[in-house]
């Protein structure tokens, strides 16, 4: 095989995500993942998501295609989850909510951050500038829903050991990493660094946190966790679009929101919910 | 993933950062006082730039990008508590070089007073700045209530005023008038009765408070219950106060001054307020 054809490991577990997906959408009959968002410019949007509960199977691919496109460190969850087990056997109850950084309207990490680091992007997008970042974690500890963390050390020491398995017969991670030009594998996402330049992989110091892959949406796609759902349970669009999916979602049925009693304003509403409610007081478990 | 975002670091830059406030203010405080205590004046006025810079180092060691810190000078962020601060204390502590450089020159004692004048809001408004910092974390319910402003300046003024304290028991005695030793001692002792009642004031905002604001208070008393109680609260107040009145009551009654028990409470009161920042950065 030439070089320029190997299929790198980001491709092949992106694949394997992806057939995973398919596979689960044919068995559950569910229609393949929603709207598009149109490739123009994001000014005048303001994108939301809806997760429908009752769809939400917790197969957890949102949290691996989340991984697998932004490279997040080890035990960094940007598409993460609440879980909850109550009740007395044999009326015992299992819930399971997909969380996200909610890109609130009134982002309290927004308004405390000393440098525009962390600043309102397109279409209401909270994002972070890491290169204007002093690393005053001000964000993190303003954030109610623990949805940004910090990098206290660079991330993937793992793809920097030098140690193999086996002393001259097996490569060591670090010899890997030099063979693909320093980029730490598996996670790599050489389409986010171009379309963000400099933010394939956080560097230490500073925080880093889901911005509904902002990379993707310019260039027309929905955010890999969206993409990646096998039962349409998470629905991305323009709130201020009457017609999209996610404002006749939040119509027909009564959102619920993390939290709202803070007045954050989230924009990921939740629907269908089981138990809403449930969660009020949750908190440092996501 | 359970990470404490803010720990040591904050807690000595508020430590050091609240020190500073106590100090100038009780410098300009005494600089009216109708006796000349110019000794503990003028050794809380070379405090304070030092104390205030030690807090600096402490919060930019903090940072995970200290060279970038600049960046906080070169915009406009209004909303940021953190923005006010960084130009907060920047002029304090321009003030503060001055007010000291005044102090140990010791001439024109009426400009010197004017600039105390001028320095003592901005010194108060970085003590309400350390206690805002804290309060306005929706997120955080063991700070995010009323009290936790008052309480952190008051906290700020006893630790300034014990260290002066300390200062001047520690000095050799030809240098420091019994008086205004006396002086400085009784004002710490008014300072730990006030800053006793806003303790009392914020423990009960979070226990008459939301659930979370419950949790937040079983965390403190509990999870750090050794620390609250036995360093911040026991040997930081509780402690130097009730050697403090007995002192009193004692040199009342015909005992001689010892120089000894002023330098044990203010080193009580030090250690208290250390572990009270500690523990309010950590608990939350």
């Amino acid at each position: 095989m030439k070089p320029d054809q190997r299929i790198s490991r980001r491709e092949m577990l992106g694949a394997t995500a992806a057939s995973v997906a398919g596979g689960a959408v044919m068995m559950t009959g569910c229609s393949p993942a929603g709207e598009r968002v149109a490739s123009e410019s994001l000014k005048g949007k303001k994108f939301a998501m809806v997760i429908d509960l009752q769809r939400c199977t917790g197969c957890g691919g949102c949290s691996l295609a989340c991984k697998i496109e932004n490279n997040t460190p080890d035990g960094v969850f940007w598409s993460n989850k609440l879980t909850q087990t109550y009740g007395t056997y044999p009326n015992v109850n299992f819930e399971y909510v997909p969380t996200l950084c909610n890109h609130c309207e009134s982002a309290p990490c927004v308004q405390v951050c000393p440098t525009a680091a962390m600043h309102c992007a397109d279409a209401g997008i909270v994002n972070h500038d890491s290169e204007i970042c002093i690393g005053c974690k001000a964000c993190a500890v303003a954030c109610p829903y623990d949805a940004i963390y910090v990098n206290d050390e660079k991330p993937h020491a793992f793809w920097r050991d030098e140690r193999s398995a086996l002393n001259g017969m097996t490569s060591s991670a670090m010899e890997v990493t030099l063979r693909v030009n320093g980029r730490e594998l598996p996670y790599y996402n050489g389409d986010r660094d171009r379309d963000t330049p400099g933010t394939a992989i956080r560097s230490k110091g500073v925080p880093e946190k889901c911005n509904f892959c902002l990379h993707r949406l310019r260039r027309g796609q929905l955010p890999a966790c969206v993409e990646a759902c096998p039962c349409n349970a998470r629905i991305f669009g323009d709130l201020n679009d009457p017609n999209s999916a996610v404002s006749r979602l939040l119509g027909r049925y009564r959102p619920s929101r993390l939290k709202e009693h803070l007045g954050t304003s989230p924009k990921v509403f939740y629907i269908r919910s089981y138990n809403r409610g449930a969660y009020e007081s949750t908190k440092g478990t996501v | 993933m359970d990470q404490h975002f803010w720990s040591g670091g904050i807690a000595l830059d508020l430590f050091f950062g609240g020190i500073a406030v106590g100090t100038f203010l009780f410098a300009v405080l005494l600089s009216f006082h109708r006796v000349a205590f110019s000794s503990a004046a003028r050794t809380a006025a070379i405090i304070t730039p030092l104390s205030v810079s030690i807090g600096f180092v402490f919060l930019v060691a903090h940072l995970g990008h200290p060279e970038r810190f600049y960046i906080v000078y070169t915009k406009i962020r209004l909303t940021s508590p953190l923005w006010w601060g960084a130009w907060l204390q920047a002029i304090f502590f321009l003030i503060s070089v001055l007010y000291a450089w005044m102090w140990i020159k010791d001439r024109a004692p009426m400009r010197r007073r004017w600039l105390g004048c001028i320095g003592a809001p901005i010194a108060l408004a970085v003590g309400v700045y350390h206690g805002f910092l804290l309060m306005v974390f929706k997120s955080q319910p063991l700070w995010n209530t009323g009290p936790t402003t008052i309480t952190a300046i008051c906290g700020f003024i006893t630790t300034g005023i014990a260290l002066v304290v300390l200062i001047l028991a520690i000095l050799p005695r030809q240098k420091v008038m019994l008086a205004e030793l006396k002086f400085s001692r009784n004002i710490m002792g008014a300072a730990i009765v006030v800053q006793l009642f806003t303790l009392v004031l914020w423990l009960s905002s979070l226990f008459f408070g939301s659930a979370e604001s419950y949790a937040a208070f079983r965390r403190l008393v509990e999870d750090y219950g050794l620390l609250f109680w036995g360093g911040a609260v026991l040997l930081g107040l509780v402690a130097p106060l009730v050697l403090g009145v007995v002192a009193i009551v004692r040199e009342k009654y015909g005992g001689h001054f010892s120089y000894a028990i002023p330098a044990v409470t203010s080193l009580l009161v030090l250690i208290g307020g250390l572990s009270l920042r500690y523990v309010v950065i950590m608990a939350a």
